[in-house]
């Protein structure tokens, strides 16, 4: 370990602590009472399952009463809907945009009446998070960690291409410049991918937002595909494919095999990601990794794909599961998080220590100014039908068949249909 | 009837070899029994609360709206009507899945024929040929959609085998029109379980029913049409059913390749109304639907089967 990094962890260390003493005090006294059990339903990796254990572990022995068992769910929607159904609610669910859906449809707590009550500073967080929780004046999550679409690119093939690497105030301009000189194309064959491009919603999401448009009006009754910006941002996403060829188009992705194309496979100059994939992709390309934020064009914009965590409706510890999640937000809470390299955290002094623990070489510098820029999308209730939606109607264009001028028309009509179903 | 014996003995008393033989069958017939439903009640209790119970409890919550979350309100017939309606994707799912089954199931019982007839040969290595056959078939789903994603490829081995004989191959799992297709040709990767079937069949054929048509003159292939086939029929029925009944439901592979509207089936559909979108009274009613029709498919199969099927002994009226 560098001492770059032992410094740091000695600093997230030292401030964890400070930070516990200051947590504990107020909360052993009244947690002293009868002994508490909770259960923490999650999803994600085994590092993942590793990190909340250690958290809930820490928080155990802050508060030897409650006991917190984390159970990690493969096909989380439905076990979890499956668990609370039978009558064995998780009292704390990880939620992500679904949060909105759940929270409406009584899976998940309101937990509005209680961050006022506990004067809970939501300011703690970083820019842009709280939103994907939140719906009409409720807030159904906390978050907890706060990963948002960003750019990974490989060094080496920036240096290949003799072009500068990406700045934090670069355009589209910039980013298909770039992308075009590292697209090698050797006998009618492109051996060398400028982008990876991607299907995912945070991807072209943020496109569509950086262009001034959006999938949904403010009201979120009707669909805004007709909007001139709106589709601005996915002609730009798709031109890269079909246009500009610096991109596979959905044909060549597939050959790709199952994982797709991404930086790892040493030929394709940028894909977009987020920081939870830190670990793998710095196991492929070590030093020649690089992370920037997405290119600008009217603005910035880096759509959140966080985790939060909420409390089942059904559950029946509700001052004991408050008391964590909030304990979860602390230094002390967030550390393991940093620790273990899973993510980023959702907090803004999360981030500050994450960013000292970040690989050698890898900076976080170039994401820092544009940290104001990260967004949540509008996230209805019918959030996994309007995604559902989407994707149906946008295949064929996609896929180079439709323009979005000619898809526009049907897929407002399509997008209005789900939006006023769920009211 | 009296249990009393026709025939009194000599000194008035009834020995114990004269008692009557239907004293002696009741009591064996009421032990047998016991013993029936004894060996047979772990399967029944399971039966009864694991698959029964949950299927009466479906059929009460497609009447009801239900998001698995707040209690259930009962709604009626709402449910299905709207499932019936043209607004919903039920008819797109029915047609989808119709088209994978009335495709899949014929084209999979002629593959499984043949490669049974070819196995049926005496040929070197046979035993090798009939287990390298059946191997896929016991393979997970989850592996072979991934197999086969990569086979399918638009530059995938498969393309590029026909690519040889001049033919473009499509985009099989991109471009949506081509996605059922390809569905139905990674399921006949699978025909080996049909075979296995059929070889069993082929071998109880009793060889004086070849020899007398050969006797009457005819050649291979008339054999087949006229002595395989029939003594088949049961065997067939039997995958036509179970194949019908297997596509019909078929989930797996279309929820690991990802639905859109062009290949989204019943059984996924339903599970993205009941996970997805927490309409689990709605999903219960499209389930029911599907049940209803399932079952009137069968017995349509069933009751035609009259007509083809010929169960050695039989005698057709």
């Amino acid at each position: 370990m560098s001492i770059k990094s032992r410094i740091a962890l000695l600093s997230v260390s030292s401030l964890t602590a400070l930070g516990s003493l200051a947590l504990v005090a107020p909360v052993s006294a009244a947690a002293a009472a009868a002994p508490v059990h909770l259960v923490w339903t999650v999803w994600g990796s085994p590092l993942d399952t590793a990190t909340y254990q250690l958290r809930a572990n820490e928080y155990h022995a802050l508060h030897p009463n409650v006991s917190i068992s984390v159970i990690n769910l493969p096909k989380y929607d439905q076990q979890v809907e499956t668990m609370i159904a039978g009558g064995k609610s998780p009292d704390i669910m990880n939620v992500a945009q679904d949060g909105v859906g759940f929270g409406v449809n009584g899976a998940v707590m309101n937990l509005a009446p209680l961050i006022k009550q506990s004067h809970f500073n939501l300011d703690r967080f970083s820019p842009g998070y709280i939103g994907e929780y939140s719906y009409r004046g409720a807030i159904y999550g906390l978050p907890d960690r706060g990963g948002y679409s960003m750019i990974f690119y490989n060094k080496a093939l920036f240096r290949k291409a003799h072009i500068p690497y990406p700045t934090s105030n670069w355009t589209w301009s910039d980013f298909l410049h770039d992308a075009q000189k590292m697209t090698i194309v050797q006998g009618g064959k492109t051996v060398q991918w400028g982008f990876a491009g991607s299907g995912w919603w945070p991807y072209y999401g943020a496109l569509v937002h950086e262009a001034g448009g959006h999938f949904i009006n403010p009201d979120e009754t009707t669909g805004m595909i007709s909007s001139p910006a709106t589709q601005a941002g996915l002609n730009f996403a798709n031109d890269l494919a079909f246009k500009w060829h610096v991109t596979p188009t959905p044909d060549e992705a597939a050959n790709f095999g199952a994982n797709g194309p991404n930086i790892a496979r040493g030929n394709i100059g940028m894909n977009m990601d987020s920081f939870w994939d830190i670990k793998t992709l710095y196991g492929s390309l070590g030093q020649n990794l690089g992370m920037a934020p997405f290119p600008r064009d009217k603005m910035g914009g880096m759509e959140t794909v966080g985790t939060g965590v909420a409390i089942a409706a059904q559950s029946k510890n509700v001052q004991a599961d408050w008391q964590f999640l909030q304990w979860l937000s602390t230094p002390a809470g967030q550390r393991q998080i940093v620790i273990n390299h899973e993510d980023m955290p959702a907090t803004k002094y999360g981030l500050s220590l994450w960013i000292k623990t970040l690989p050698k070489g890898l900076s976080y510098s170039l994401l820092a100014p544009d940290a104001r820029d990260v967004f949540s999308p509008r996230i209805p209730p019918t959030w996994n039908q309007l995604q559902t939606t989407e994707g149906n109607d946008l295949t064929p264009f996609w896929d180079g068949k439709i323009s979005a001028s000619a898809l526009a028309p049907k897929m407002d009509q399509d997008i209005a249909g789900v939006l006023t179903s769920g009211q | 009837m009296s249990i009393v014996p026709d025939v009194v003995p000599a000194k008035g008393r009834l020995r114990k070899s004269t008692r009557p033989k239907r004293l002696k069958m009741d009591r064996m017939r009421r032990r047998e029994a016991m013993y029936f439903y004894l060996f047979v009640s772990p399967f029944f209790i399971g039966f009864l609360f694991l698959t029964i119970g949950p299927i009466l409890g479906s059929l009460l919550l497609s009447f009801t709206r239900w998001n698995m979350f707040l209690p259930p309100q009962w709604v009626g017939l709402q449910n299905f009507s709207q499932v019936l309606s043209g607004n919903s994707l039920f008819w797109t799912a029915l047609g989808n899945t119709g088209y994978y089954a009335l495709i899949s199931v014929p084209l999979g019982i002629i593959l499984a024929l043949f490669i049974a007839v070819l196995l049926n040969q005496n040929i070197v290595l046979r035993r090798w040929f009939r287990a390298a056959f059946y191997l896929p078939s016991t393979i997970p789903t989850v592996a072979v959609v991934l197999l086969w994603l990569w086979l399918l490829a638009p530059a995938g081995l498969f393309n590029e085998f026909i690519g040889l004989f001049g033919i473009k191959g499509p985009a099989w799992f991109v471009d949506p029109s081509w996605v059922k297709p390809g569905l139905i040709l990674m399921g006949l990767w699978g025909a080996g379980g049909g075979t296995v079937l059929f070889l069993a069949g082929m071998q109880g054929i009793p060889p004086y029913l070849y020899e007398a048509s050969a006797l009457d003159g005819a050649g291979p292939i008339r054999q087949f049409f006229t002595v395989t086939i029939p003594m088949l029929s049961p065997i067939i029925l039997f995958n036509v059913v179970n194949g019908l009944i297997g596509s019909f439901q078929v989930f797996t592979q279309v929820y690991i390749l990802g639905t859109n509207n062009a290949d989204l089936m019943m059984v996924p559909y339903l599970f993205q109304e009941a996970f997805d979108y927490f309409n689990m009274g709605y999903a219960s009613a499209i389930a029911w639907c599907l049940f209803v029709i399932i079952i009137a498919i069968t017995m349509v199969v069933l009751r035609w089967s009259a007509v083809y099927v010929y169960y050695e002994g039989e005698v057709r009226r």
